[in-house]
């Protein structure tokens, strides 16, 4: 192509214009890209925002039937007694009731310091503090079904969980020398007294 | 820019102003020193302009030739030689291809085509180069014949263009949208004037041109009739179908100026003027690719162009980024509806939520310690039991089994029952203190484990038959119990091959050997 000399500077109009014009693009393609992100960014965080909020509500709504299903149980527990301070008086009471209602021939028992519970999938931290006081007993009986009657009535009387760690059921040297009513069995048990002690309830 | 075009005659030079279809006459100079002063002058006080240039003359050259296949520079070459070797002087000449043959050559079929007289419009010319006026070329009418007889008749069928200019009566031969023959013959001027000549001089051009292209090959005489458009002066068709050709070998059809200009798109002309209209607003409208001018003449042109491609260029780059940002900006648009539809998700999830919190029973604890409290106490409970299942289990046995008497039960909650028996010292009596279950605190499955000692009563202690058979009936049927599982025997006699066996057969009768069975059941946790 052939161009009339020197004719460069009548060329400056129109590539300055068309700079312009392009520099124009640019800042419009700039900008919507701005606002395209901002857009972006605006959306990734409603869609966050949404989605804590939806779990939010799915938790809410798991707790809720969590809170119904539980309430009852834990409420029965604390009109027990088991969640709260033991009250080793009112066992004793309870124990010597018990003994009296059986006619028991002799009932020996010691209750051990309060400790924290160990057993499998109640230790752990927080405020809720699963607490055993250790309980032996030493029993002279009848029959093994007196010892059977003892246990089930020390759970449904005390304000703790009986949990029966062991028994050792033996017949007593005197057994079958035909002396009437007297033992001929000595049961001695271990036992762990449970409470429960959460510190939110214990404060309400 | 303005469009002007320069429509040049062997007698007169007529400058036209052509916008948006219109096409008006500025000025008319005689083709002579004079006019072309004129012109010059008028050049100088007119505004920058595009120029076209029409040439409508006597004086023009059209010579096919066929030339061996080559591309490129080699062509540019050949074909440079080949104007050169035709015509004396080459400034206004064009090449143009008409195809190849189909030989295994395939030579290329050119036309080329030149003014005989450039003399003529040098003056002219020199105006314009001297004004720097933009001068997008030189064309002749028979350039230009083939786009006005594609608008009028067929594109592909040859076609024969006759139509009465001020220059004379022009003919063309058109071939498949290519110029193959094109002539002009000028009128007088009183047979211009009078209409009935005109007619006549319509119809003898016309068989004359036919005769010419068959005489020379270009139209086969046994090839069939062809077509022919005769554009007629406003208000002659009739006078010019009246005297039309009548041969079989051209079929012609007569169509008026007026008709013409509107099937071209033309909107308004000179009252008076010719076909050359026609030709003037196809050239301002779309010119074609070919032209006569060389470089020098269209310098100012190419400026011209680089100009307005630079312009175009930016506006071009300009109108993709506002389309892009375009796009950009409408995915912001979908995107903030999307935001606003997930913001009004979040609000109705958080008003449920409020509401769902509301209605929580009141609660003497918290909701974890609750959760805590009642999932610690479920399993603590699973791993709550009391000697009285194994013991009934027993009981059933020993019912039946009236020679068993039982003397000690060691019970125990136990996580590896099999393991502590395992790795208990066979040849020691095994003791059975109580140890909680906490010895294996991650166990995941607690069993309830029974030691029990006893002798069987009523037989003779040397009728170790009758003993072991005893305890083994005794044991039998404590495995039948569901759920129970016997895990270690000991016989009063120990008859296996891996122990010692030893005897007093005169020892006290009385003294009873022990047996001892550990049984044990497995916890749901």
């Amino acid at each position: 192509m052939k161009l009339p000399p020197k004719t460069g500077h009548r060329l400056v109009g129109p590539a300055l214009v068309a700079i312009a014009l392009i520099a124009a693009g640019g800042v419009a393609l700039a900008v919507a890209s701005q606002l395209l992100a901002s857009a972006q960014a605006d959306q990734q965080a409603a869609r966050a925002e949404r989605g804590a909020e939806q779990n939010k509500l799915v938790r809410a709504n798991d707790e809720a039937r969590e809170i119904r299903e539980r309430i009852v149980e834990y409420r029965k527990l604390v009109d027990r007694g088991v969640v709260g301070e033991e009250r080793r008086l009112d066992w004793v009471d309870r124990i010597n009731a018990i003994k009296a209602a059986r006619k028991l021939a002799e009932v020996k028992y010691a209750i051990g310091p309060q400790r924290p519970a160990e057993y499998p999938g109640i230790t752990g931290g927080g405020e809720v503090e699963f607490l055993a006081s250790p309980m032996k007993l030493d029993l002279a009986l009848l029959h093994e079904e007196d010892l059977f009657r003892f246990i089930g009535d020390l759970r449904s009387a005390l304000s703790a969980l009986v949990v029966v760690k062991a028994c050792n059921i033996e017949r007593t040297a005197e057994a079958g020398k035909g002396r009437g009513l007297a033992p001929r069995l000595r049961a001695v048990c271990e036992l762990d007294l449970v409470t429960i002690r959460d510190k939110r309830a214990s404060k309400g | 820019m303005q469009k002007r075009l320069l429509y040049f005659t062997a007698t007169r030079v007529l400058l036209y102003r052509w916008a948006h279809g219109r096409l008006v006459v500025e000025s008319s100079y005689a083709n002579n020193e004079d006019g072309a002063h004129a012109f010059a002058a008028q050049l100088r006080g007119a505004p920058a302009s595009l120029f076209y240039v029409l040439v409508d003359i006597v004086e023009e050259d059209f010579h096919q030739e066929n030339v061996p296949f080559v591309r490129g520079s080699d062509r540019r070459a050949l074909i440079a030689r080949k104007l050169a070797q035709r015509y004396r002087d080459t400034s206004l000449s064009v090449a143009l291809s008409l195809g190849y043959e189909k030989t295994q050559r395939r030579d290329e079929r050119i036309l080329f085509s030149s003014f005989t007289n450039n003399a003529q419009f040098q003056p002219w010319l020199a105006a314009l180069r001297e004004q720097e006026a933009a001068v997008a070329g030189v064309y002749s009418v028979a350039l230009l014949a083939p786009q006005l007889a594609a608008k009028l008749g067929s594109k592909k069928a040859p076609l024969l263009l006759v139509s009465l200019q001020q220059a004379g009566l022009r003919q063309t031969y058109v071939e498949s949208g290519k110029i193959r023959f094109s002539r002009l013959g000028p009128l007088e001027a009183a047979d211009a004037a009078d209409p009935a000549r005109v007619a006549d001089a319509f119809d003898r051009e016309t068989t004359r041109v036919y005769q010419y292209l068959t005489a020379m090959r270009v139209v086969a005489r046994e090839g069939g009739a062809i077509d022919a458009v005769l554009i007629a002066p406003s208000g002659e068709k009739r006078r010019v179908q009246a005297a039309g050709p009548n041969m079989p070998q051209v079929r012609a059809g007569v169509i008026e100026l007026g008709e013409a200009a509107r099937a071209i798109g033309l909107k308004e002309y000179p009252e008076g003027a010719g076909a050359e209209v026609l030709f003037l607003h196809l050239l301002a409208q779309r010119p074609p690719a070919v032209q006569y001018a060389g470089d020098n003449l269209r310098q100012h042109f190419r400026l011209h162009q680089l100009r307005v491609g630079l312009v175009a260029g930016g506006a071009v780059m300009c109108l993709l980024a506002l389309g892009y940002a375009g796009i950009l900006l409408t995915q912001r648009h979908g995107l903030e509806e999307q935001v606003e539809v997930d913001r009004q998700r979040a609000k109705a999830a958080a008003d449920e939520y409020q509401r769902v919190t509301k209605a929580f029973p009141q609660l003497p604890t918290t909701t974890d310690n609750l959760r805590a409290t009642m999932q610690r106490y479920d399993s603590l409970t699973k791993q709550t039991s009391a000697p009285d299942r194994l013991a009934a289990a027993l009981s059933q046995s020993l019912d039946a089994s009236p020679t068993i008497q039982l003397e000690r039960i060691r019970w125990e909650l136990a996580a590896n029952p099999r393991e502590r028996i395992r790795d208990a010292d066979p040849g020691r009596p095994r003791s059975a203190p109580a140890r909680p279950p906490t010895a294996a605190p991650q166990a995941r499955e607690l069993y309830e484990v029974a030691e029990v000692t006893g002798k069987v009563v009523g037989v003779q202690s040397s009728d170790y038959r009758r003993m072991n058979g005893a305890v083994d009936e005794f044991v039998g049927r404590l495995r039948t119990h569901p759920g129970a599982e016997v895990l270690q025997v000991k016989l009063p006699f120990d008859t296996g091959s891996q122990s010692s066996l030893s005897g007093d057969i005169g020892a006290d009768a009385e003294k009873v050997p022990p047996f001892t069975v550990i049984i044990a059941r497995k916890l749901s946790l």
